[in-house]
């Protein structure tokens, strides 16, 4: 039992590490290719935790070895964008000017129920709406709507312009001071903790504090926080 | 570009992991099967006692040998050839020369058979 334990933490920890190396996008939407490795690199790393006769090198070769592949594969397809057409095949137009293209839908097996569906995932529910869709090479749908469809905008109305604010970062989580945000937004720790002592509460006690570049902040303090405090 | 790098890394680690793996299972099949040969051999010439300290030697080398093999080799495998090698040596009398050829036939078959496994593509 110690052994399976121990095999199946070995697993973990080495199937986390060869994630993080082929990025962040194979967390997303996965490309032919990507998505191969994933289903192969899950398969690999069950059978050296159900099977205990069977060495950990039988997992963990191929699947470094697809990791590898992966990582070459992407490199290569970044660098030359035929590769790329190759390994991930390319975007194609089904709707252009209000017109489904329905020789391109039977080519790509694409019913019309698919089509709706991935227009309705994007808040479309008359095709005659969109002005060109694309089917990406990862199966998901990138829809432009006709100009009068879309939703106006301050310049569409003409109104003043706004002072561009940052987005609202979160400068305090859980306790701890988040510095690179804060400096983004123009501030520092110490201005952090000053404000905090303005409003009468501690470091360790805020849950969360967002904030910009102006002065205001919004502040969730822990409840029951006292004694409960974790190092960041 | 910097996991293009750790990728020329992984491939170059796994070149050195299918080497040395190579190079462990065929050196160990073949110094088993060379000694085994001279086991015989042995008996052959009625040095029994040669014979016999042949195998205790062969089987110190192959229990040395065995965790590192276990790295690349089911352990079913590798524990039938233990059970193989270490039951030679109650044949190594002159009363059992032909039962001890026997054996020596069915270990070596064995080894040829995981060599065989670890290096065959289909």
């Amino acid at each position: 039992m110690l052994v399976s334990i121990l095999r199946t933490l070995i697993i973990y920890l080495l199937i986390i590490v060869a994630m993080r190396l082929m990025g962040k996008r194979q967390l997303g939407e996965l490309q032919p290719s990507e998505l191969v490795s994933t289903i192969l690199i899950s398969n690999l790393a069950s059978i050296s935790i159900e099977s205990q006769e069977i060495p950990l090198s039988a997992s963990l070769v191929p699947v470094f070895l697809i990791v590898a592949l992966e990582l070459v594969i992407s490199g290569i397809c970044f660098k030359w964008p035929k590769a790329a057409r190759l390994f991930s095949g390319s975007p194609v137009a089904v709707i252009r000017d209000g017109q489904i293209d329905q020789q391109t839908l039977q080519a790509l097996r694409f019913s019309m129920a698919d089509l709706l569906e991935a227009l309705r995932g994007k808040d479309v529910f008359d095709p005659g709406e969109v002005s060109y869709a694309l089917i990406e090479t990862n199966g998901s749908i990138s829809v432009c709507k006709f100009a009068q469809k879309e939703t106006v905008t301050r310049e569409d109305l003409e109104l003043p312009q706004g002072r561009d604010k940052r987005p609202l970062v979160p400068f305090v989580i859980d306790g701890c001071l988040l510095p690179e945000n804060l400096e983004w937004c123009g501030k520092s720790a110490a201005w952090a903790q000053e404000w905090l002592a303005r409003q009468g509460c501690k470091l360790p006690d805020v849950l969360l504090l967002l904030g910009d570049d102006s002065e205001d902040c919004k502040l969730f303090q822990k409840e029951n926080s006292p004694g409960k405090h974790r190092s960041c | 570009m910097k996991r293009m790098r750790s990728a020329v890394w992984i491939l170059l680690i796994l070149f050195g992991v299918v080497c040395y793996s190579a190079w462990m299972v065929r050196d160990t099949t073949h110094t088993l099967l060379a000694q085994m040969e001279q086991v015989e051999n042995l008996c052959q010439a009625g040095e029994y006692d040669n014979a016999a300290g042949q195998l205790a030697q062969m089987n110190a080398y192959y229990e040395k040998r065995e965790h590192l093999l276990a790295l690349f080799i089911k352990r079913d495998y590798l524990s039938s050839i233990a059970v193989s090698l270490g039951g030679l040596s109650a044949y190594a009398t002159p009363d059992n020369r032909q039962d001890l050829s026997s054996e020596i036939g069915k270990a070596k078959a064995q080894l040829l058979t995981v060599e065989h496994l670890f290096f065959s593509l289909l």
